[in-house]
């Protein structure tokens, strides 16, 4: 069984963090890893959490791909990223 | 959210509405690539009207069988806190109906659970787990539960 380090890694995202550019009114509902390392984190949130999602009001839900690295995996969705509209997670 | 066995993406929540007796369960289904899957309910969307407001979660049994359940208010609007509503979905979205006309599973319980997932063992077994609040003597505990499926 591998050890665990108890630090964390500085090469993942962003000195060791991924934090969506929906932030700061994202609320995390659930974080997968699929067999091949990408991580999916779906986010929720209430009205205005970025410039690009100010039109949209109510409850909606931001799925994000990650590739294991943390950067995001433009190649899913638009940008990364999947908007579910009128959604409380 | 669960991945699939076949790498599709699937989401469940409510369609919001603010008044939780009056939400709608909806399930999310895309592709690996995050479009929707067209063949599960429409464009990749299916509502339900069997049970409102409350939890929403999912798990995949074998042959992609889709399991839904939520900790519910109940089809007359009340939150009955006493029971999980499971429903048996087919990989495009249809209620397997094989078992009863609504297709729908009603898990009775005790202690107003409020249920955090569900998953899927290698037997096959589902599970429901969560928690609920109790009280003795003024003095409040949280407690766990899970719910094995009985297997016989």
């Amino acid at each position: 069984m591998q050890s665990f380090s108890q630090s964390i890694d500085p090469d993942f995202g962003i000195n060791g963090t991924f934090q969506s550019k929906d932030a700061p009114l994202m609320t995390t509902r659930k974080v997968e890893v699929s067999v091949d390392g990408k991580i999916y984190a779906l986010f929720s949130a209430d009205f205005y959490a970025s410039e690009d999602l100010a039109a949209k009001n109510g409850l909606y839900g931001v799925l994000y791909r990650l590739f294991p690295n943390g950067q995001i995996d433009n190649e899913f969705g638009t940008n990364g990223r999947v908007i579910i509209e009128t959604t409380d997670l | 959210m669960i991945i699939t066995e076949n790498n599709n993406l699937v989401i469940c929540g409510m369609a919001a509405n603010d008044i939780p007796e009056q939400e709608t369960p909806v399930i999310f289904r895309m592709l690996e690539n995050g479009q929707s899957n067209a063949v599960f309910g429409t464009n990749g969307i299916r509502t339900l009207s069997l049970f409102q407001g409350g939890f929403m979660a999912a798990a995949e049994r074998s042959m992609g069988e889709l399991l839904v359940a939520n900790d519910t208010y109940n089809i007359n609007g009340e939150f009955a806190e006493a029971e999980i509503r499971i429903v048996r979905m087919r990989e495009n979205g249809d209620i397997d109906r094989s078992d009863g006309a609504l297709g729908e599973y009603i898990l009775n319980t005790t202690n107003k659970e409020y249920m955090q997932g569900i998953l899927v063992n290698q037997y096959d077994q589902v599970i429901f787990y969560g928690h609920y609040y109790s009280c003795v003597a003024s003095d409040w505990h949280l407690n766990n539960f899970m719910f094995f499926e009985d297997s016989d």
